[in-house]
């Protein structure tokens, strides 16, 4: 099936992530992976609300098809970001990965109580992180059926 | 039985565990209080031989308090009916004289033993006074002190001679005399057979020189001939109360500074993480891409790099579950260690299939704990009997035996043993008994196991000897 992705649109990723070297493996990672993508980066919570909202500078920005984003950002932290989206009727359909290295108990439990839609360990492994953003991919735009609002706003 | 024997003496106790020796506090008491003058008059037909009662404690004047009993002395007393001597029908006329000379020779033996008894008892009671820490203080009822034994001494720094016939209430601090003042008189009101006031009730008491300390008091009322005793025992408690005070502040302090190092630990293993996770996806992705891309040498330091970063990261990722094991507990419940060992082997299946080691076990128990935790454990201890394997196949049995307080697991293998002088050392964290080449690892398993077993309130420790295997034996809760 993965073949066929060089055929289709280009899967929208938006990158919530102030570390670089996060985001550059991020990428990396992608590059390995098999879906045709285009992976836009905010480096805090607010330009990620922004980005979603097409406010300011970010007018002609591309609804997502999914959000991969860390908890602790610069600015609006990756938890208020999450309550927002979620409680935004025109965004809470995006699918949201949180991607962090907090492995604190009471992190995922409050992520989970704002919907999010999964909650991630960085590892510190490089073959464990392709692996499983290979695996977030793969679940999120090939096996799961999302709703077909698609990229309209 | 007690009223009635005692009630022929003049006497009625009131103490709680009817205790004989409170009843010899007014025959100890000095001759000049104001009972020992009051009660000569009333001591009944008991007293009449004062001077030969009182040779154990030396000769006392001819006006000599009352001369209390103990209660068995009184009950022997008591006209009790004797085979010997059938009561004989009152105005029958006959044999009078003779009936009542054997009756008097009767008495006269019976007083001889019973001045015997209360000798004994007397000597006994001195011997108690003298040598009790307690202060034991008798007042009488207006609380004027008329016995203060050598205990009261120390402990108040009066001599008897100068409290005699003094208010009671000059052993406490002023703004509590009148308080107690009340509460002795309404235990003496007290219709119940009473117990110790307010049952070891701590008290303030206050020595001669001013000094007040925390005391533990109880007292006692005996009734002499319609007038009220009050005994009361008193402990000095200060240097205990200082002591248990100092304790807990000591562990107040050491569970603090355990907290603080628990919680650094926890911190610096997590954030030591973000820049590790950098360092080494980075040294990976080089390796990945570039090696045999750039020189031999090059390839050599990529391969340098990574190994530490792998090694920091088993250490940061050990840590970090050593220090979770303090942080992270869970409440304690029943756990089936049989499921324990079957998650435990599901997870060892790498190391399991690697050695070709043969695990196997006793039917074990249920037992009080923390599965996640108890899974390390085995965890550890399974895995390090795998790893430190000798060149047969490595068996490993898990035991267990039932206690008195629970049971005592066990981990045996026929791996390579150690010397039990270094036992302290295995159990400690970082430290390792085997190279590194031969044995990898960061030295932290048993440290872990130790914490968890010692979170669940057990011991662990290790039977070995060199070339001749280990044995690990914790002991946990019983989980029924």
């Amino acid at each position: 099936m993965g073949q066929d992705g060089n055929w289709v649109k280009p899967i929208e990723i938006l990158l919530v992530e102030d570390n670089p070297g996060d985001v550059r493996l991020t990428q990396e990672a992608l590059k390995e992976g098999k879906v045709r993508n285009n992976l836009r980066v905010a480096w805090n919570g607010v330009e990620a609300l922004a980005c979603l909202r097409g406010e300011g500078e970010y007018a002609s920005a591309v609804r997502p098809d999914l959000i991969l984003m860390d908890l602790n950002l610069p600015l609006k932290d990756g938890r208020e970001v999450l309550r927002e989206i979620k409680s935004d009727p025109s965004l809470r359909r995006i699918p949201i990965v949180i991607l962090t290295t907090s492995q604190a108990e009471e992190d995922i439990l409050r992520a989970y109580d704002l919907h999010v839609n999964c909650y991630i360990t960085k590892p510190v492994d490089l073959d464990q992180f392709i692996r499983i953003v290979r695996s977030i991919e793969d679940f999120w735009l090939s096996v799961v059926r999302l709703p077909t609002e698609g990229a309209s706003r | 039985m007690g009223p009635s024997a005692s009630g022929e003496a003049g006497w009625r106790v009131y103490d709680a565990e009817g205790c004989a020796p409170c009843h010899f506090i007014a025959r100890v008491g000095n001759p000049r209080s104001p009972l020992g003058r009051r009660g000569t008059a009333d001591a009944g037909d008991l007293h009449d031989e004062p001077h030969g009662l009182s040779e154990p404690l030396g000769a006392l004047p001819a006006d000599s308090p009352t001369i209390p009993l103990p209660r068995q002395a009184l009950m022997s007393r008591s006209p009790l009916p004797r085979p010997s001597a059938p009561p004989v029908p009152s105005g029958s006329g006959e044999d009078t004289s003779t009936q009542s000379q054997g009756e008097l020779a009767r008495e006269a033996s019976d007083r001889t033993d019973l001045e015997g008894e209360l000798r004994m008892w007397e000597a006994k009671c001195a011997g108690i006074l003298a040598i009790a820490v307690d202060a034991i203080v008798s007042v009488d009822e207006e609380q004027r002190i008329i016995l203060f034994n050598q205990g009261a001494e120390d402990i108040f720094g009066y001599t008897r001679e100068e409290v005699e016939g003094q208010s009671l209430a000059v052993l406490l601090p002023e703004r509590d005399r009148a308080v107690h003042e009340r509460h002795v008189r309404a235990f003496g009101e007290a219709s119940v057979p009473a117990r110790r006031m307010g049952d070891r009730q701590e008290i303030v008491g206050r020595r001669k020189n001013g000094e007040e300390f925390p005391a533990e008091a109880s007292i006692s009322k005996v009734e002499v001939n319609g007038r009220l005793l009050y005994t009361v025992v008193l402990r000095d408690v200060m240097g205990r109360r200082n002591a248990v005070a100092e304790l807990a502040r000591y562990a107040d302090e050491l569970a603090r500074s355990n907290e603080e190092l628990e919680r650094f630990a926890y911190v610096a293993s997590h954030d030591l993480q973000e820049p590790l996770r950098m360092v080494a996806s980075y040294t990976q992705l080089l390796a990945r891409r570039y090696r045999g891309r750039l020189d031999s040498d090059a390839d050599e330091f990529i391969g340098y790099a990574v190994d530490g970063v792998n090694r920091m990261r088993e250490l940061i990722n050990d840590l970090l579950t050593y220090a979770r094991v303090g942080r992270e507990g869970r409440e304690h419940g029943p756990v089936d260690l049989d499921q324990v060992f079957a998650r435990t082997l599901s997870n060892l299946q790498v190391v399991m299939e690697e050695s070709q080691g043969i695990v196997t076990r006793d039917d074990l128990p249920t037992v009080d704990g923390d599965e996640p935790q108890l899974i390390q454990l085995f965890q550890n201890l399974i895995g390090n009997a795998l790893k430190f394997r000798g060149v047969d196949v490595p068996r490993v049995h898990v035991g267990c035996e039932q206690g008195r307080d629970g049971w005592t697991l066990s981990v045996s293998d026929n791996g390579i043993g150690f010397n039990l002088m270094h036992q302290e050392r295995a159990f400690t964290m970082f430290q390792r008994l085997h190279n590194r080449q031969d044995y990898p690892g960061t030295g932290i398993g048993l440290a872990i196991a130790r914490k968890i077993v010692e979170r669940h309130g057990g011991r662990i420790w290790a039977e070995s000897e060199p070339g001749r295997g280990s044995t690990f034996r914790f002991t946990l809760r019983d989980g029924n």
